[in-house]
């Protein structure tokens, strides 16, 4: 009894069996093709996107967090640099007020001190003026005086110790 | 006359096998002879080899359909035919390992075909396939061919050293593991046919069996059969493949068996 024989109850036919794997070996090259190879390409596509995507995304982040320590560098040098520009910058007005502020002194001071060597020179100018017209004055006087009752050398004594009188006199 | 006895015997079961209690399929409707011979076989032996036909051209137009436009985030039918093949591709790596990419498509194939085979028979007017030896040996024998083939490959003759073991019962294990390696692709497609014949007998014996309120209403008690039938489907394609999978492991396995 050969295998066909015995499982021939079963229904065993060499034939339809050969036709069954012969319709099982075409579904299987056409669900390779037509199923599994272009979903799997599709998930293999897909997966290395997202793969990428993510690399990319680590590569992106890194160099945010780089930049941003640089950028926090920077801000912070700037920052520095700001301080020290505007300390100088604050420094140099101090300086600079200050020089105003005591060359305006200064000046004022020249000023004051011209002011008052002209003042003082107007006084003396006035004074000798003065002394000049009481001179004039008295010699005048003198000369009248002399002319009606004193001689003349008389009269010059008087017209002196006039002026040396006259000499302490402050205006 | 040994050989007149045995032609006897074996058409006699032939026709007990063909005689056995089924459902009727759409073919019995197109007032086709059910026995009239076509091509050598009659239209009733044909029947198992048309609904594997229409199994396949269902799955192959389908993959076609789900496929056709193939975009990065999907939808529909495309988003469920991935997570089927997404699904199977993790189940089978449970076992092929590293292996997995190449053997996939081969063992994807296998449970997509076994399962729709399994559940086309709940279809009304149709058959399961697999309730046919025919068609659950030609896979056994694929699966089989197929590991031994890929062991040869791998391994060359160093394959054939496991008959051997343990050595010094070499002249007693050898046979037994011959035996062994032959039972295989046997349990494999006798479990399998086993199962769906039983499941397709039980639903046609319960609606023939179907009771009638008042001569009219059909009670349809073979649904809770049918449900089950879901169930058993799934296991038996489940159990095929994983076992066609661990066959193939085991003849790639570096260590011996």
């Amino acid at each position: 009894m050969n295998v066909q024989e015995l499982l021939a109850p079963l229904g065993l036919n060499f034939k339809l069996l050969f036709i069954q794997l012969f319709g099982f070996l075409i579904l299987f090259w056409l669900l390779k093709k037509f199923l599994f190879g272009r979903v799997m390409e599709m998930v293999q596509k897909r997966g290395d996107e997202i793969r990428s995507a993510y690399e990319e995304n680590e590569r992106t982040r890194d160099e945010v967090k780089s930049l941003q320590s640089e950028y926090q560098q920077k801000l912070q040098e700037a920052r520095k640099e700001a301080e020290e520009i505007i300390q100088s910058a604050t420094e140099k007005a101090e300086k600079a007020g200050q020089e105003i502020i005591t060359k305006t002194r200064q000046e004022a001071d020249d000023l004051r001190k011209r002011g008052l060597a002209e003042i003082e020179q107007e006084k003396q100018k006035v004074i000798s003026e003065v002394r000049t017209d009481v001179v004039n004055l008295s010699v005048e006087i003198a000369k009248r005086l002399i002319e009606k009752s004193v001689e003349k050398q008389d009269a010059e004594k008087l017209a002196d110790d006039v002026i040396k009188k006259l000499g302490g006199v402050t205006l | 006359m040994a050989t007149e006895a045995h032609g006897d015997s074996a058409a006699h079961a032939a026709q007990s096998a063909e005689q056995k209690l089924e459902l009727p399929s759409f073919l019995d409707f197109t007032g086709l002879d059910m026995h009239h011979q076509y091509f050598g076989f009659t239209l009733h032996e044909w029947l198992p080899v048309i609904m594997s036909g229409i199994v396949g051209l269902v799955l192959v137009s389908f993959s076609l359909y789900a496929t056709r436009r193939m975009e990065k985030i999907p939808r529909g039918s495309q988003a469920f035919i991935e997570l089927v093949v997404e699904g199977l591709y993790d189940f089978i790596s449970g076992t092929l390992g590293k292996n997995t990419a190449k053997y996939f498509p081969f063992f994807g194939t296998l449970f997509i075909y076994i399962i729709t085979m399994n559940l086309w028979g709940l279809i009304p007017l149709m058959h399961s396939p697999t309730n046919q030896i025919n068609t659950t040996l030609s896979m056994a024998i694929v699966v089989f061919v197929l590991y031994n083939f890929e062991g040869i490959r791998k391994k060359g003759w160093g394959y054939f050293k496991h008959f051997f073991e343990p050595l010094f019962l070499a002249p007693l294990m050898f046979p037994l593991h011959v035996i062994g390696e032959f039972v295989r692709p046997m349990s494999l497609s006798i479990r399998l046919f086993g199962n769906l014949t039983g499941e397709d007998l039980t639903i046609a014996l319960l609606v023939m069996m179907t009771p009638f309120i008042f001569g009219l209403i059909p009670v349809p008690i073979h649904l809770v059969m049918v449900l089950m039938a879901l169930l058993f489907s799934t296991i038996q394609a489940t159990i095929f493949t994983l076992l066609s999978a661990v066959y193939l492991s085991l003849a790639l396995d570096e260590d011996e068996h």
